[in-house]
């Protein structure tokens, strides 16, 4: 499952960066959807491995110490975990509400990180954008979840 | 989610955030995931023009030309002492204000222990071995200056005039508890204040240092700087010498070196990945194993790039900023100062203007054009760097 989830978050990884050399800062970044999806569903064994190489990849891409996005990622899921079993229940709604919170504390935590380092950590905007992807995709995750997720 | 290994991720996060080399390093490499794709991602990412094609080129001359007049101001007054040797602009690597002396990288094997140091005519220093019996003073690429006023440097032969047709006064430039002391001079009661004082050709007792070379100004000492009444005559005759020139803020010095001897230089030639060349940042697609390592300069076809931050096994990580130290500014005049963009370094009543270029030197390869002066502050200038062409070869390079 990792490598699926390596091999997924590269490609969407490459999409984000062609979508940020047209667009901007207005580009979503699609490894908050995913994120958002390991923070609910994803095998606790491995939650912690996957998220790592999530933010250690988006870290890669942008060319930035990876320590600070991979901190950024695991404080969002501390505060996305506590909240699980209350997301849980709202099911598709869940995950998408669950995604915003997890982009907007990775986000946080980015800002936070870089004013106490020093060293330019992106968050901001295409990561809260990236949370707007979890809406279309919000079925697909249930799909997946139901299939090879924890949902309980 | 287990607590040790949490606490190991938190401790290389840290690592990495506190800039640690080994954890730096590590994390390179998941960026070999990105190769594969890279080709791609090039295709679809916009391109740009460059209209101003024929004006960068002209601008990366103008750059090589100002960091080789500088080079020739830094000479300027300075002669070698025989046709085997040369004088070479070289790199300060570290001051030592405690031991009172300067480290300097140096052509492996070509610099003599005793070569005199100078800078824009100024006489700084002499090389000193880093073993006393030593003749060749290069250790691993650098060498130590033992500046004047260091008691490990040697005396020097001097003297000053109080105006040209005058008769010279000659003294012994030696080191003492101020710093370099005059001593022995050849007529007792003349020491003034003020003059300017240079070094004197004793080539016929066999001293190879060239005169002419400025060694500061002659400073008479004060009564309370000698203790006690009772040396009042040899007031009249001691003195000490500042110096016009703070050594310990120079980024290049100039010394002898034997003609010929290459400079050894570690280079590599690699490319950046298109999915981080539109950044303040980029990724090369070569890392140690290609002979990079952090603190290399990136050059592409004669504009300076940035510095390798950190150096991954196949992969390195490059910041667009300037590298530390001292850039050259020029104006469209020509003029060109050597300064740090923060305006407290800046020579005084001098304020650079926007849209004058920045150069950025290396020992070897001369000026590289770094940009152009985007704003002037209170505190300093930033620069507007030129744009990567991300289909262009890069060079990477030991500073």
């Amino acid at each position: 499952m990792i490598v699926a989830l390596v091999f997924v978050a590269v490609f969407l990884g490459q999409v984000f960066v062609v979508s940020r050399g047209w667009f901007g800062s207005f580009a979503p970044d699609p490894l908050v959807p995913i994120a958002a999806f390991v923070a609910l569903y994803w095998p606790r064994r491995t939650v912690l491995l996957s998220l790592v190489l999530l933010g250690w990849l988006r870290a890669s891409l942008l060319v930035e110490p990876a320590g600070g996005q991979v901190l950024a990622v695991l404080v969002a899921y501390a505060i996305v975990t506590g909240l699980r079993t209350h997301l849980l229940e709202f099911r598709e709604f869940g995950y998408v509400l669950g995604a915003f919170i997890l982009a907007g504390c990775w986000s946080m935590a980015a800002v936070l990180t870089s004013s106490a380092f020093g060293i330019g950590i992106s968050g901001g905007r295409e990561l809260v954008l990236g949370g707007l992807l979890s809406i279309p995709l919000a079925g697909w995750a249930m799909n997946l979840a139901n299939r090879y997720g924890e949902t309980s | 989610m287990t607590v040790r290994p949490s606490f190991l991720v938190v401790a290389l996060c840290l690592g990495s955030l506190f800039d640690w080399q080994p954890v730096r390093s590590g994390e390179q490499a998941l960026s070999a995931l990105l190769r594969p794709t890279d080709g791609l991602v090039q295709v679809c990412l916009p391109t740009f023009t460059e209209p101003e094609q024929t004006r960068r080129a002209l601008a990366v001359r103008e750059a090589r030309e100002a960091w080789g007049s500088w080079e020739i101001a830094l000479r300027s007054g300075a002669r070698s002492s025989d046709a085997r040797r040369e004088l070479a602009v070289v790199p300060v690597v570290e001051p030592r204000r405690s031991a009172q002396e300067l480290i300097v990288r140096v052509p492996p094997g070509a610099v003599l222990a005793g070569a005199a140091v100078t800078s824009h005519g100024v006489l700084l220093g002499f090389l000193r071995p880093w073993r006393r019996d030593a003749e060749r003073v290069e250790s691993g690429g650098l060498a130590r200056v033992a500046l004047l006023g260091n008691p490990k440097a040697r005396p020097v032969a001097a003297e000053w005039r109080a105006s040209a047709e005058s008769p010279a006064v000659h003294f012994l430039l030696t080191s003492g508890a101020e710093g370099p002391t005059i001593a022995h001079t050849s007529r007792e009661g003349v020491l003034a204040s003020g003059q300017l004082a240079y070094t004197r050709d004793a080539s016929i007792f066999g001293d190879a240092l060239p005169g002419g070379l400025l060694l500061g100004r002659v400073k008479q000492k004060d009564a309370s700087d000698i203790p006690g009444g009772a040396l009042a005559e040899s007031r009249q005759r001691e003195g000490k010498l500042e110096s016009l020139v703070d050594a310990y803020t120079l980024d290049h010095v100039v010394l002898e070196v034997d003609v010929g001897v290459p400079w050894e230089i570690r280079e590599t030639s690699c490319r950046a990945f298109a999915s981080t060349s539109r950044r303040g940042r980029l990724r090369l697609d070569a890392g140690m194993w290609n002979g990079i390592a952090s603190q290399d300069l990136v050059v592409q076809d004669g504009v300076f790039i940035g510095q390798v931050k950190a150096a991954g096994p196949w992969s390195s990580e490059v910041h667009r900023e300037l590298p530390p130290g001292k850039v050259l500014v020029v104006s469209p005049e020509g003029e060109v100062v050597s300064t740090t963009p923060l305006s407290a370094d800046w020579p005084r009543d001098w304020v650079p203007q926007v849209g004058w270029r920045v150069v950025v030197g290396h020992r070897v390869y001369g000026g590289f054009l770094a940009g152009e002066i985007r704003e002037v502050g209170p505190r300093g200038f930033s620069v507007e760097r030129p744009l990567l062409d991300p289909e262009g070869d890069l060079q990477v390079f030991e500073r």
